[in-house]
């Protein structure tokens, strides 16, 4: 049995597809090899106590049994067994509790210079959200560098499970967690999605790729949704197609293909005749998408949820654009997306409240001005430059950005073009791309200082 | 419907013939028959006789033929998901009938089979007989514990047909999920809550019982320790089971109501529901085993000839585990997103908890040594119970240290540590303590050798079904899920083969115990030798135990007391 329960431990180390101890410039902790010794540290304890254990049990059982010892002894306590047994275990459990907590904080811990990617969960999908605002629905990282996900849900609990990294961390909506990796080798790994979060849970998969740094800059160059309809795209990224194909197969739910125009029937409680038929035409599509049903598809389970709160008409309409004309038509709306200006970073920059405290003319409110802020460095213990990347993930979560308490409250809320719009103001209130480094700007200094940083990059400018 | 079933059935078995017992006091009638037995079909035999009994032993054997019941639809659910997860793609159930059925098998086991198994049973008929007690503190109130479950379990049965759909939350019932699926949570909601009522009761009559009800003499340490460990047992359920009430009642008024504590759409908290969640449902897993470590301390000294080793650390670890048990319920959410520093504290006090269990199984290993062992039946499934729970209970350390949970938590190595703990646990448990006062309740003796038979069976079914899930626990394969991976297809397969074992293990013992009780030969008064007060009643148990207080016994000196079977 001992033998058995090392061997699993050692398998499932080498199950995992990772490498083990890749020596690393700088102090960087092998997370997966910090968590596999605290399994191997566990499992052999374990093992030689149940080896122990039942050894003992059958020895007793066989050599004091009633034909081999007829008068029981009587004794029935013993003071040193006894504290031996409070000791003993109480100090390997201490051991064992430390181990894992070790490997936790290494967990935990994510690099400074990680590469932030935000992941977005939904019945049954991943979205990944790169610096840049790019979308993909596998998550394509550079290998060897740190990754920290900033994760959310957009419906119910659900988790992201690499167990090639040993990461596992729960995406709840309403709620950025955080978690970090780091694959050292090329591949694909597994993404599985560990909180059961309805009939899609056990389709929910992805993968990470991990990429050479050449490769993840080409992928980051694409168009993502290059030559595909606008309305595609959108049902990609809002799950529907993992329980509706378009190519006429039954699923979860009933295929998209032809689906437009089709007359759809429905059970409904109480109805006359528990049934009720429906025309799928633009309003009849947008009934069955966007409200709150009790009824459901004849002939499947009652699990679609209500996309009202998750999406917008104009979202609706490529989507009902495209399942009416198929991939012909709808370029033009996608256009529309894509004309973001800096009036309207403007716009949505006062509509947020940013201004309060961050002003345009070089005046300082509470926050730095945001005037030639960008691409100067930032007052982030790590004073990174303020760059599109800076931006995102500071309004994603300003302490953890910053590297400190801060008064910024976080704005997750935020959709990636509303980001973009806001870097595209920031950029239009001028950079400074001259300045030296080791000098710090910003709000943590003096008035003049401050200004006096705004007069030079504006004399540069 | 069921319940009227289902009394008929133990009502039958309650009569293995109508002829007086052979024990020596032959003017005591067994409790199971008519009380005036001149009287034809008199009071005391009818079914009205053993619904509204008061009497804790009728009350216990109602209890038993509910939960064995129960345990079989459970088990049926079981062996077929294991059917559907034999090969990858396979398409026997759908996905939605797959999700419904893992919620009612763990609805069922959990709140209906495991939480009342051995204190709603056993507990109710020999605690006050341990104690020299001839009933219960509250009897009216526990013939209500018992019609309340039946109303818990009526109700989640009936929300499988009503509605729109079985629920398919999985029995954690975690928001926001369960708040928005259309499936009938709603009435499995309640009838939790209604189940915990019944748990609460029982509890209170307990704590009430052992105060109230002891033989002059009794002190505490002369308290047997299955006493001990139902009396630590109720307090948790006193104490926690309030908490899932509320909880569950909540789930109920946001979906109803749309309150807004849980949805974070509204304003609310998930994170909030898994505290609430958790500070009953982790102390709930000591409701399931202390009384199961109750009966393994009553059986191992009985066959050992020898009394129990550190009887004093035995209590005491009882009540240790159940305070400290109380402490720990966020170690189930290490990959919640909740604070680090909680981990840290939540991972320590895991690890607390770990001492107490060990101490426990030393002791027993201690009471075999130098002892003078009788491998009977009861024995086997308690040594088989040392052996699973040890297991289970050292997996649990994987579970408890934070850096090793975060790989493990959600996946088939969980699936497997609870079944581990709970079926080779408590379930081997309760097992023992069917075999141990089976003569006693029944009158009848069942066949050993058979009883053995079964034994390893079940054993070896256990572990071929359960121990290649914390192999593909390690390797990743999330737990709920309708498919899995190819490289998962193997183990799978082993894993299904093992539930085939186990159920004809479970199938043989069962049959076993029926033979039994119809045709067995009768049993003596005292067939293991036992020092408990319970031993020294007739077989069958007479209606009424004891005419005067019996005088406290040492429960674990075995001086001048010999097997007579």
């Amino acid at each position: 049995m001992s033998a058995a329960v090392i061997s699993t431990a050692g398998q499932a180390v080498a199950a995992g597809g990772q490498v083990v101890a890749t020596a690393h410039p700088g102090n960087l902790v092998n997370v997966v090899a910090a968590v596999d010794n605290t399994f191997l540290l566990i499992f052999g304890i374990s093992a030689a106590l149940l080896v122990l254990i039942t050894a003992a049990m059958v020895y007793f059982v066989i050599r004091y049994s009633r034909k081999n010892n007829p008068v029981p002894a009587d004794f029935s306590n013993n003071l040193w067994a006894e504290v031996i047994w409070i000791v003993l275990p109480t100090l390997l459990v201490l051991g064992m509790f430390w181990s894992g907590w070790h490997s936790y904080r290494a967990l935990r811990d994510a690099p400074a210079d990680a590469l932030e990617i935000k992941v977005l969960a939904r019945m049954w999908a991943w979205d990944f959200e790169y610096p840049d605002g790019r979308h993909s629905g596998t998550l394509v990282v550079p290998m060897g560098m740190p990754v920290k996900l900033s994760l959310t849900s957009k419906d119910v609990i659900h988790g992201f499970f690499a167990p090639a990294f040993r990461l596992k961390i729960d995406t709840v909506p309403g709620m950025t967690s955080h978690g970090w990796f780091r694959a050292d080798k090329a591949g694909e790994y597994v993404i599985f999605c560990s909180v059961y979060c309805g009939v899609g849970h056990a389709k929910m998969l992805s993968a990470i790729k991990a990429v050479s740094q050449a490769d993840y800059d080409r992928f980051l160059a694409e168009k993502p949704t290059a030559g595909g309809h606008a309305g595609k795209a959108l049902l990609d990224a809002k799950g529907c197609l993992g329980c509706h194909s378009l190519d006429g197969t039954e699923s979860v739910g009933p295929t998209l293909k032809g689906v437009y125009g089709r007359m759809g029937v429905f059970v409904v409680p109480g109805a006359k005749g528990g049934e009720k038929r429906l025309k799928l035409d633009e309003a009849g599509l947008k009934a069955v998408i966007m409200e709150q049903r009790p009824w459901r598809v004849k002939g499947f389970e009652p699990v679609m949820p209500s996309y009202a709160d998750q999406m917008t008409p104009e979202e609706l309409a490529k989507i009902v654009g495209f399942l009416k004309n198929g991939d012909a038509s709808g370029q033009a709306a996608a256009t529309v997306e894509a004309a973001a200006t800096q009036e309207q970073g403007r716009a949505l920059a006062e509509a947020q409240g940013c201004l309060g405290c961050h002003s345009t003319d070089g005046g300082q409110i509470v926050g730095p001005s945001f005037k030639g802020l960008y691409g100067r460095p930032s007052t982030a213990k790590d004073k990174a430059p303020v760059d599109q990347a800076f931006v995102q993930a500071l309004l994603q979560d300003p302490a953890a950005r910053l590297g400190r308490a801060s008064t910024m409250p976080a704005y997750p809320d935020l959709t990636g073009a509303e980001r973009r719009k806001l870097v595209l103001f920031l950029k239009s209130l001028g950079s400074a791309p001259g300045i030296k480094s080791g000098k710090e700007p910003g709000m943590d200094h003096g008035m003049e200082h401050g200004a006096g940083h705004d007069a030079a990059a504006g004399a540069h400018q | 419907m069921d319940q009227t079933d289902q009394t008929d059935q133990t009502d039958q078995t309650g009569h293995p013939d109508q002829t007086p017992s052979t024990a020596a006091s032959g003017a005591s009638q067994p409790f199971f028959g008519p009380q005036n037995p001149g009287a034809t079909g008199g009071k005391g035999s009818g079914l009205a006789s053993w619904i509204f009994s008061t009497d804790h032993k009728r009350i216990g054997l109602l209890y038993l033929g509910l939960i064995g019941l129960m345990f079989t639809v459970a088990l049926v659910l079981g062996l077929i998901l294991r059917l559907k997860l034999m090969t990858p793609g396979s398409t026997l159930l759908t996905p939605q009938q797959y999700n419904a059925m893992f919620t009612l098998h763990g609805v069922i086991m959990v709140f209906m089979v495991v939480i009342p198994s051995i204190p709603a049973s056993f507990g109710n008929i020999f605690l006050p007989l341990q104690i020299g007690a001839n009933d219960v503190s509250f009897p009216r109130l526990n013939n209500f514990s018992w019609w309340l479950y039946v109303l818990g379990m009526t109700l989640a049965i009936t929300s499988i047909f009503t509605g729109a759909g079985a629920p398919d939350t999985g029995w954690t019932f975690y928001v926001p999920f369960s708040e928005r699926t259309t499936t009938n949570v709603s009435l499995a909601v309640i009838a939790v809550f209604i189940l915990g009522f019944s748990s609460i009761l029982t509890g209170l009559n307990f704590i009430t019982t052992v105060h109230r009800l002891r033989t002059p003499g009794m002190t505490w340490k002369k308290l047997p320790l299955f006493v001990w460990s139902l009396y630590a047992t109720g307090w948790i359920q006193v104490l926690a089971t309030p908490i899932l009430g509320i909880t569950a009642l909540l789930i109920f008024a946001e979906r109803v109501l749309h309150l807004g504590l849980f949805d974070p759409g509204l304003g609310g908290d998930p994170l909030l529901y898994q505290h609430l969640f958790w500070i009953y449902s982790h102390p709930a897993v000591y409701i399931m085993i202390l009384p199961a470590m109750g009966v393994i301390s009553e059986i191992i000294p009985v066959f050992a000839r020898k009394p129990i080793f550190g009887y004093n650390m035995i209590a005491f670890s009882s009540l240790a585990i159940a305070f400290a048990g109380s402490l720990v319920w966020a170690h189930h959410m290490f990959t919640s997103g909740m604070s680090d520093t909680a981990v840290l504290v939540f991972s320590f006090l895991t690890f607390v908890v770990a001492i107490p269990s060990a101490i426990k199984v030393f002791n027993w290993l201690s009471t075999l040594y130098k002892g003078s062992i009788s491998l009977d039946p009861p024995l086997l499934f308690s040594l088989g119970f040392i052996f699973m729970f040890s297991i289970g209970g050292l997996t649990g350390l994987v579970l408890g240290a934070a850096g090793t949970d975060i790989h493990v938590h959600d996946t088939y190595f969980v699936v497997a540590h609870f079944h581990y703990v709970i079926f080779g646990g408590t379930g081997l448990g309760m097992f023992a303590a069917m075999h141990y006062w089976f003569p006693k309740v029944f009158g009848r003796m069942y066949d050993h050798g058979r009883a053995a038979w079964a034994f390893w069976l079940i054993l070896l079914g256990m572990n071929v079904l359960y121990f290649p899930m914390f192999i593909m626990g390690l390797q990743g394969m999330p737990r709920r899920y309708y498919d899995y991976l190819p490289q998962y297809a193997p183990l799978q397969m082993l894993s299904t083969w093992g539930s085939w074992l186990l159920a004809v293990g479970l199938g043989l013992m069962f049959w076993n115990l029926y033979r039994g009780c119809r045709f067995g030969p009768r049993a003596t008064q005292n067939p293991w030798g036992g020092a408990t007060l319970e031993w020294t009643l007739p077989t069958p148990l007479p209606h009424e135990a004891f005419h005067h207080d019996p005088e406290a016994p040492e429960p674990y000196d075995y001086k001048g007391i010999n097997p007579d079977g």
